[in-house]
């Protein structure tokens, strides 16, 4: 529907449709409406992002990290939903994530990438230069730092 | 240029700049490595490729081919 202030177009006025549905082939199917969290979850079996700026968080909680040895660990994604296929990881620079430890140590990652990915979680193996306890568990977070992403992507 | 992820002496991902890329067929950019394989050989790669991407690269050449 349009509707203007007066009977000519300016440059301050726009047009607004709604209830429209675009489908594939040559029969039309009755309007569906979906609600917002059915249309987010569809849009999560392809992509999701974790985002700290969105928190307006300087130390966004990301993860449960599980510590191997004082320079390994591996932080577990469970996703929203089912994905298409086994995501790809996005991420900020690394940088812009520590693993805060039970034994109230902050590590700087120095890398993040995928361990093991399937349809339903990820394992992203983390990377520091030191001082992680193996068999403790930790946190991962944004390391002061409000724009720092992690990203699923199962595009087609 | 690729990098391989390696965890317990096996490749458990390819990495590009920001991205870590899964070893799974279905994976849209696991298919663009591929294709870079194909079309770039080891240059695209740091290091050797790696034998089974060699292989799944080989043998999407080998389809594309037959197409």
């Amino acid at each position: 529907m349009f509707t203007a202030a007066s009977s000519s177009w300016s440059s301050s006025d726009y047009v607004e449709f709604s209830d429209v549905q675009l489908e594939l082939g040559k029969i039309a199917t009755p309007f569906e409406h979906r609600s917002y969290g059915e249309e987010l979850a569809s849009c999560q079996r392809y992509y999701y992002k974790i985002n700290s700026a969105e928190n307006n968080a300087n130390y966004q909680r990301f993860a449960m990290v599980n510590c191997e040895d004082s320079t390994n660990a591996e932080a577990l994604f469970i996703h929203p939903v089912t994905m298409r296929a086994s995501p790809s990881l996005e991420t900020t620079t690394y940088t812009g994530f520590h693993i805060f430890s039970a034994n109230a140590t902050r590590q700087l990652s120095s890398a993040l990438f995928i361990d093991q990915s399937s349809p339903y979680s990820t394992g992203v193996g983390l990377v520091v230069a030191s001082g992680l306890t193996g068999g403790y568990v930790g946190l991962l977070d944004a390391d002061n730092n409000k724009t720092a992403t992690i990203a699923f992507s199962a595009e087609l | 240029m690729y990098i391989k992820n390696i965890k317990r002496g096996l490749i458990v991902s390819v990495q590009i700049n920001d991205k870590s890329i899964p070893l799974d067929p279905a994976n849209s950019d696991y298919q663009k490595v591929l294709d870079d394989i194909i079309e770039q050989g080891a240059d695209c790669f740091e290091g050797d490729i790696p034998e089974e991407l060699q292989a799944a690269a080989d043998a999407k050449a080998a389809t594309q081919e037959e197409i």
